[in-house]
């Protein structure tokens, strides 16, 4: 994977765990995602969930809230709230880019929790939106020429004539 | 006047410990793959260079005729690039690794990304780690992955030049055949 990328990927990560040491006693694990709803980086707070806890282990269970958080924004509602008995889901879109997920441990944290997440939308917006041109950068374009059944024909020729054992 | 050149872009997509760099590696042993190149923009526009961000191969045939593989990186966290990598190919192999029936379990939301994503475009699936004791069938291969009948499930072992070949010439095979039916219907 190229350098450019992971560094992006890897400061998606530390701006998680950030997220999650502004306010430790209350907020379980964050998670970030692409407009389409993978996850691209998530941070637990161990000391908040046992490592033997699956749901906060699977990043992919949490993608396929992915019908639901792509519709966000809704007209101006950027924002959802999910309440559970043993946590509670926040979930904030990063404008067109992604969207930024926390669990809570309670609804006294709701508000701060809320305003922690807006104040780290603008850096996420910035991260994603680096990791997405990078991305698309570093990909050789295909020229559009039309590649026709005898190209691929002397593909094939050309592999068995050098394919000698 | 300068011939514009012809580019078959192929991707190998298979997630995490599937196969993918050896099954390129063991490919480049026996055809003119470079491999480790980087990928320069400047060879298509002449504007820029960048590095390469993936497992990348590219054999010339004539010419103006280059063929690129693509490696798409397995790991769930960057399905984001899935679609950008495969933006453009003309046919793909999606390689699992069939040693047992949970690791071919953890290509089935990478292989649906795929068929949802670019239901028309040419791929086969290659069973890789064939060699392996138990190993699991291709048809309980193709019943996980709820593969259509029309998609051609192969034997691999990514380690085995003839195997890597093999699968390989498959593709461009149904590259071709996708080719002329499309031609057939202008």
């Amino acid at each position: 994977m190229d350098g450019d990328i992971q560094r992006i990927i890897n400061e998606i990560k530390l701006s998680a765990e950030e997220i999650i040491s502004e306010s430790p006693d209350q907020i379980k694990a964050v998670y970030i995602m692409d407009k389409e709803g993978t996850v691209i980086a998530y941070a637990t707070n161990i000391i908040l969930v046992s490592a033997g806890d699956t749901f906060f282990a699977a990043p992919r269970f949490i993608s396929s809230l992915k019908s639901l958080i792509s519709t966000l924004p809704i007209g101006n509602i950027n924002y959802v709230l999910m309440q559970g008995i043993d946590g509670i889901v926040q979930i904030l879109s990063i404008r067109d880019m992604g969207y930024l997920m926390v669990i809570n441990n309670s609804e006294a944290s709701i508000g701060l929790t809320r305003i922690i997440l807006e104040k780290y939308s603008d850096k996420l917006y910035e991260l994603l939106n680096r990791l997405m041109s990078v991305s698309e950068e570093e990909l050789i374009e295909v020229v559009n020429v039309e590649i026709t059944p005898k190209d691929i024909e002397d593909v094939i020729n050309f592999i068995r004539s050098k394919a000698t054992f | 006047m300068v011939m514009p050149i012809k580019t078959i872009k192929i991707v190998i997509a298979g997630p995490y410990g599937a196969g993918k760099t050896t099954f390129v590696k063991t490919l480049s042993e026996v055809l003119p793959i470079e491999t480790d190149v980087p990928v320069t923009k400047s060879a298509i526009d002449n504007k820029r260079s960048t590095t390469v961000a993936f497992d990348y191969g590219r054999m010339k045939v004539r010419e103006d005729l280059v063929v690129h593989l693509f490696g798409v990186p397995g790991q769930e966290r960057f399905s984001f690039m899935w679609k950008i990598i495969a933006r453009g190919m003309h046919g793909y192999l999606f390689i699992v690794d069939s040693s047992s029936e949970d690791r071919v379990k953890e290509a089935i939301g990478m292989y649906s990304f795929f068929r949802e994503n670019f239901p028309n475009v040419p791929h086969i699936i290659a069973a890789n780690k064939q060699d392996v004791p138990n190993a699991v069938d291709l048809y309980t291969i193709k019943s996980i992955l709820k593969v259509p009948y029309e998609i051609k499930v192969m034997p691999l072992i990514a380690t085995n030049k003839r195997s890597a070949l093999f699968v390989l010439v498959a593709l461009l095979e149904e590259i071709k055949k996708t080719l002329l039916e499309t031609s057939r219907f202008r």
